[in-house]
């Protein structure tokens, strides 16, 4: 087991010292969101997300689909299954098998943004009731952990959901054809709204916060909070696990400065989604 | 002969391609592809071991495969043991007693090739470590397909009309030694021969890809210090 | 400058003997004497490289030595290193310095220590130590002391300040005082420096602003050339 190496005293001092003059020790602002970064792969819903410039943050979403037979309480809707195994690659803080407290954190607060708050429209995956519908499997991969990784995240899994293009199905009877890529345009999902995290920290009694919290500032924070928001500025995720107690009136500021922020990063992801389909269009 | 992919030959491979130390939290870090397929390597190491793993004379080293998609699954506990008994022995592990190396491999795109495309991989992210080393692996896969052709470098495609899949590792001593064979299916001494000569050949070409992978970097980054 | 580089790799072999010069012969019988550095070792007759680098030779003394880059700290006897205390124990201070095992102070390895007066660390506390002891085998071994003058000479807990994390070829160049980017920093501003080769860097000036700026112009100067680095100091110190 790898442990991860405790920031010293004279850290932990510096990093509040600076916070409260409102300075970060990566040269931000308390409330800037360092610069997001997305790449596409050459596959449909193969999406890589890179918080930060030198010293980053970065997460891959792989979005596959295939057929299955449906629940047998939900006959008419498809599956929407999310793999956030952390492995060690991303800091030596995590295991294989054993998943830390940060790690299954990540993964909850992922589900409920996303699958909870039926971003994806699951009865649309339904090819025939009861007996085949889609399943769509995000699998992320943390490569760098920087800090902030449940943000980059939902922001890997919801612009690979909206990247991701499925085989076209056509049913005749009982008869169920899939059509090869190459012969039918695939289909895109049908995606309802885009929710996203905005991760905030806190530091002397909740008096100072930050957002999109480097990892040095996740391991001396206080208490910490995440919101899923959408850009009809409504929350689809809150989880605030532990921590030290928050007045209302700071939650309520976070929310606004979610709003901006959750405003701010779906313009990026819709520009780099409609770039990536005029390139893929001159090809 | 023309191959799915638009090869021409059957001896030709696949374009590589590599980056070194893309990853900030790991010790060493490399990407390789052949082709589509792209696998990212991660070094840990020299590092503390746990006590039940721990070696009095040696180094413990640790492969970690990680699918593309899904959970891991015995094939890939499979490709763990093969990567890392091709690996250790190039390792200079008795220099580093009571320690952990541990090598993480993210399979990111697969397009058939993944053992030898996790060999060439993990050998850069091992430079990139700068883990003391007495040599240095490269691998390269050959099928013989169903008609009896011998193809280098199969994509996934020709995997499907393969009678058997072999795979080597060579490292690049003077000796040229052997560090993994790996086959799969039924074929006949002469066309395993046949398939180890080829790979060796293609395995030079990989190890001088290195070579000069880690020259221009180096170069580069002395360039860049000196020009004023 | 650039154009004889050498690069190797590993189990690449080295032939030193062609170079070799009168100075350098053992007289008992007339076999050059050759002296490895890091990233060389012999194998039987031969001289084998390690790692991937450049080779170094120096000429008096028919030296030969790697030079590369990485992250991982190796103790080596004799560097200076920042570590921070994790443990007390009742006979020595636990210290992680970023190597494979956590390293071992002695509450006595201070200028002036005696059983009665020690200082007295808390886990978490930055000390700037020499290792005096390093071997594979065991924990290597602190002492915050010259050993040649038995005084600090800046060895001891460091007070305040911010610390960097980085490659260790980057904390080689920096031990120059003269490196381009400590001159350009030093011009706008007065700041202290401590340089562990063990990837660590203490920075500290007299107010945060500065030392974030500090900090962040160092980390990235890494492969950045003379002028890169004085743009680089030039643009932060106007965003200020």
């Amino acid at each position: 087991m790898v442990r991860e190496a405790e920031p010293s005293l004279n850290e932990k001092q510096f990093v509040l010292r600076a916070l409260k003059d409102g300075l970060r020790t990566d040269g931000r602002r308390p409330y800037d969101f360092r610069s997001i970064q997305i790449s596409f792969l050459s596959e449909y819903g193969h999406v890589q997300i890179q918080l930060g410039r030198t010293r980053v943050t970065r997460v891959s979403a792989k979005v596959t689909a295939e057929v299955v037979r449906p629940r047998p309480d939900k006959p008419t809707e498809g599956l929407l299954l999310f793999n956030t195994e952390i492995s060690p690659m991303a800091s030596p803080a995590f295991e294989i098998g054993r998943p830390s407290e940060e790690e299954v954190l990540i993964s909850r607060t992922i589900e409920k943004a996303l699958r909870r708050s039926r971003a994806v429209d699951t009865e649309g995956l339904c090819i025939v009731a009861g007996e085949k519908v889609w399943s769509i499997r995000v699998d992320l991969h943390f490569f760098d952990h920087e800090g902030n990784l449940v943000d980059c995240a939902s922001i890997a899994a919801i612009t690979a959901l909206l990247h991701f293009r499925r085989p076209d199905v056509t049913v005749i009877g009982e008869e169920v054809t899939i059509h090869p890529m190459d012969q039918r345009n695939p289909v895109p999902l049908s995606v309802h709204h885009i929710p996203i995290c905005v991760s905030f920290s806190f530091f002397a009694d909740g008096e100072l916060l930050v957002v999109d919290p480097s990892i040095i500032e996740e391991q001396i924070r206080e208490g910490d909070m995440t919101i899923a928001m959408n850009i009809h500025k409504e929350i689809c995720a809150l989880s605030k696990a532990g921590g030290i107690p928050l007045e209302m009136d700071q939650i309520i500021r976070c929310s606004k400065i979610a709003t901006t922020k959750t405003a701010e990063i779906t313009e990026l992801i819709q520009k780099a989604l409609a770039d990536d389909k005029a390139q893929r269009q001159s090809k | 002969m023309k191959r799915s992919d638009g090869r021409t030959e059957p001896s030709q491979l696949r374009a590589f391609a590599a980056s070194q130390s893309l990853l900030n939290r790991a010790d060493g870090s490399a990407k390789f592809s052949f082709g589509e397929s792209t696998v990212i390597a991660s070094v840990v190491g020299p590092a503390e071991v746990k006590i039940r793993d721990e070696k009095m004379d040696e180094a413990t080293v640790e492969v970690i495969v990680r699918p593309a998609v899904g959970f891991p699954s015995t094939k890939d506990k499979l490709l763990e043991r093969a990567l890392r008994q091709t690996v250790e022995p190039t390792i200079l592990a008795g220099m580093m007693p009571r320690t952990l190396i541990q090598i993480v491999v993210q399979i990111v795109q697969e397009d058939g090739n993944m053992l030898s495309t996790a060999v060439n991989a993990i050998s850069l992210a091992m430079l990139d470590a700068g883990l003391p080393m007495n040599s240095l692996a490269a691998a390269v896969s050959a099928i013989i397909d169903q008609e009896g052709n011998l193809l280098l470098d199969p994509n996934s495609k020709e995997l499907e009309n393969a009678s058997s899949v072999h795979t080597f590792a060579f490292d690049n001593t003077t000796s040229y030694n052997l560090l993994l064979s790996h086959c799969i299916g039924t074929y006949s001494q002469e066309q395993y021969l046949d398939c180890l000569d080829a790979c060796k050949h293609a395995s030079e070409r990989v190890h001088s890809f290195i070579r000069t992978a880690v020259e221009k970097r180096i170069e580069k980054e002395y360039q860049q210090l000196q020009s004023s | 400058m650039t154009s004889d580089l050498k690069v190797v790799l590993p189990g690449d072999l080295i032939s030193v003997n062609n170079e070799s010069d009168e100075s350098s012969m053992n007289v008992d019988d007339d076999v050059p004497l050759v002296r490895l550095g890091p990233g060389l070792t012999q194998v039987q007759e031969d001289i084998v490289s390690m790692k991937a680098g450049v080779l170094k030779h120096q000429d008096p003394g028919n030296k030969w030595w790697l030079e590369s880059n990485q992250r991982r700290y190796v103790a080596a006897t004799g560097e200076s290193v920042i570590g921070i205390v994790v443990a007390r124990l009742a006979e020595y201070y636990r210290v992680d310095i970023g190597g494979a095992q956590a390293a071992i102070l002695p509450v006595l390895a201070f200028e002036g220590a005696t059983k009665k007066n020690k200082p007295n660390l808390v886990p978490g506390t930055l000390v700037y130590a020499r290792i005096s002891l390093a071997n594979k085998d065991m924990e290597p071994e602190l002492q915050c002391f010259n050993p040649s003058s038995g005084k600090a000479d800046g060895y001891g807990e460091l007070k305040g300040g911010f610390v960097i994390r980085c490659s260790l070829g980057l904390c080689r160049r920096l031990l120059n005082p003269e490196t381009p980017i400590l001159r350009f920093l030093g011009e706008h501003f007065p700041f202290e420096t401590a340089v562990g080769m063990n990837g660590r860097i203490w920075v500290n000036s007299e107010n945060p602003q500065y030392t974030i700026l500090l900090a962040n112009a160092v980390k990235n100067s890494e492969y950045l050339s003379e002028a890169q680095c004085k743009a680089m100091v030039e643009s932060l110190i106007d965003k200020l």
